[in-house]
């Protein structure tokens, strides 16, 4: 496989802070990719190496297998969306769209149309002579994605697009954004922080974790399969317990309280220093005590609803606290605050990392 | 009890003496010590030494007065011109450069602000004499024979005033490009935009306002300057300040000068209703 976008050892840092280390990825055409991670984790910078607003101090970026770099970013034919609100406050929406087109000196009607085709696409249509100081946030960044692929753009760059805009609205155009990218086949890069948003968007994500690519994979590989405590903890919130690997070939091992479980996936993650333990809140559930070896017997010790799942936490000895999510279908009566319960959790669903 | 608002003020709203009633010390002071005197003042222009508009077509209609208005108005012009031309990069250079450089010039700009007037124009008399340091430099060098005839020139009143202008186009200006979102560039440069498009359509009708702004203080400032045209300008270059100053101090003339007061108000006024409606834009107003 020929990649589309790839970044090789890309590397940049700035008054001696080290921003991205020896990222390398290949990206195909048409595919929609994010790089998730905390702040600071080197994503956003990426991103701005590729559009060109920032200089990388070592790599390289190349689109078809050749070098972008010596390409001015105002000759790159990229598009972007910025976190900011960056509509021109003293155009319009349709001379907003058209800008960049005019900026490229295209024929009168072609503007006219190409404009009209992307109102259309972002469905702004009605709101095509107002001025951004007119319109919400949300109705902004529509505009914006409109502006930037009125040209056509191979790459779509996007820099938390919807980081400013409230839950209901950012799913709005969430499914926009899907929408502009199943209609136009533009290969999106889209750099958020929030894992849901990474999920539900993605066929690829990135991780990043302090300027390194930490896992790469698909939503499912990552959410199942992560490589890492980092992975682990960023999705999904987890449960972590120090444990003893007491056969690694078999993946036995042994839990705080003594007993052994065996068939648990052991993975060399090189994030910690002891092995870890890892229960997704999900695979928890409650057992009848004394059950069998892959339980704990505790208290709960808060819960919350929240709509068709209830969210516990459970104290354990040893002064752990278990963190799990279970389905209400209103038939059993689901265990108080301050209750004794038994939890079970699945070990072929956990993973020990090493 | 707080000190501070807790509510926002609605002047629309409540009885007459409640939403304004604060402003009346403020409104006393005014009126007694500006208002009435200065419309005592234009008052005379119609009155004395008979009623009429007898000062008015002594104005407008003598060659000598007419050139005078020709002077102020060709002065404010090339003042506000120079201001805004060298203020701009100035005010842009405050606005992007790191602290450690703006910050000298920034110095260098409200130490000269707070520096006496007089002594600032006065300074000028000294560089710009024929026996000034530029003069003696020039004559040294053997650049010219003669020294050139800097003072009391339209050139020495120009410098004079740019100098003490400056500082109104530059800290606005200032302040309204360190305003501007960085990301709007970005966004300017990814559409394809080139720095000098990116300037034409991006960055100067962002800071057009507080351009046009402070090109109409500049130029009302300067329409009725006095102490710099008076040591600096010449006699054939004289300027309606200096008229009116004249007039009041050594003809004795208040009628006159009162109508020459007059016309400078009303000429001012204008000005500030062009620029209140040039603000006027749509994108401002949501």
């Amino acid at each position: 496989m020929t990649a589309f976008l790839s970044i090789r050892n890309l590397h940049k840092s700035y008054h001696g802070n080290v921003a991205v280390q020896n990222v390398s990825l290949d990206i195909r055409k048409g595919e929609f990719v994010t790089f998730l991670g905390p702040s600071g984790s080197g994503k956003s910078t990426t991103l701005y190496v590729i559009a060109g607003l920032m200089s990388p101090t070592g790599g390289d970026v190349l689109v078809n297998g050749r070098t972008i770099l010596d390409v001015p970013s105002n000759h790159r034919n990229i598009g972007m969306v910025f976190q900011k609100y960056t509509l021109f406050p003293n155009m319009t929406v349709r001379e907003n769209i058209a800008f960049p087109l005019v900026v490229r000196k295209r024929p009168r009607d072609e503007i006219e149309a190409r404009t009209n085709e992307m109102l259309r696409l972002v469905r702004m249509e009605q709101l095509a002579g107002r001025y951004p100081a007119q319109m919400s946030g949300g109705q902004q960044q529509r505009v914006a994605i409109a502006r930037a692929m009125v040209y056509e753009p191979e790459i779509l760059l996007m820099d938390e697009p919807l980081s400013a805009l409230d839950k209901k609205l950012r799913e709005e155009i969430q499914g926009e954004i899907k929408r502009v990218h199943e209609r136009t086949g533009v290969t999106i890069l889209y750099v958020t922080h929030d894992q849901e948003e990474a999920l539900r968007l993605s066929d690829r994500i990135i991780l990043f974790n302090t300027g390194r690519v930490e896992q790469i994979g698909t939503c499912t590989d990552l959410y199942t399969s992560p490589r890492s405590r980092f992975a682990g903890q960023f999705l999904g919130n987890s449960n972590f317990m120090p444990v003893e690997i007491m056969d690694a070939a078999a993946g036995t091992i042994r839990l705080p309280g003594g007993a052994c479980v065996e068939n648990v996936r052991i993975c060399d993650s090189g994030d910690v220093d002891h092995p870890l333990l890892m229960m997704r809140p999900e695979d928890l559930t409650f057992r009848k005590a004394g059950d069998c070896a892959s339980s704990f017997d505790g208290q709960v010790r808060s819960s919350y609803f929240l709509g068709n799942v209830m969210n516990y936490e459970i104290g354990i000895p040893g002064d752990y606290t278990l963190t799990m999510r279970v389905y209400i279908d209103g038939t059993e009566h689901p265990p108080q605050t301050g209750d004794r319960v038994s939890v079970g959790w699945l070990p072929h669903k956990a993973i020990v990392f090493r | 009890m707080s000190i501070f608002p807790t509510r926002r003020l609605r002047v629309a709203r409540g009885p007459w003496l409640e939403s304004y009633g604060l402003l009346l010390p403020g409104l006393i002071f005014l009126a007694v010590f500006f208002v009435i005197p200065l419309c005592l003042m234009l008052m005379l222009s119609f009155t004395v030494p008979s009623l009429g508009l007898e000062h008015y077509r002594t104005l407008f209609f003598t060659s000598a007065y007419r050139r005078i208005f020709a002077n102020t108005f060709l002065l404010a012009t090339l003042v506000t011109a120079v201001s805004l031309a060298l203020g701009l990069p100035v005010a842009w250079f405050l606005a992007i450069a790191p602290r450690r450089w703006s910050q000298p010039v920034q110095l260098v700009l409200i130490l000269s602000m707070w520096t006496n007037l007089l002594a600032r124009t006065y300074a000028w008399v000294v560089l710009l004499q024929d026996t000034g340091p530029i003069n003696q430099t020039l004559l040294a060098l053997h650049l010219i024979a003669e020294p050139l005839p800097l003072m009391n020139s339209l050139f020495a009143v120009t410098v004079g005033m740019t100098y003490i202008m400056l500082p109104f186009v530059v800290f606005p200006l200032r302040n309204r490009i360190a305003m501007l979102e960085p990301a709007l560039f970005q966004a300017a440069t990814l559409c394809g935009a080139s720095r000098m498009t990116s300037f034409r359509r991006i960055f100067l009708p962002a800071i057009a306002t507080t351009l046009g702004s402070a090109g109409v203080s500049v130029f009302v400032m300067s329409l009725g300057y006095y102490v710099t045209p008076s040591l600096l300008g010449s006699e054939s270059r004289m300027v309606l300040a200096e008229l009116i100053a004249q007039l009041v101090q050594s003809v004795l003339d208040w009628g006159l000068a009162g109508a020459a007061a007059l016309v400078l108000l009303v000429m001012t006024l204008f000005l500030y209703g062009v620029q209140r409606r040039l603000n006027r834009q749509p994108h401002t107003t949501p």
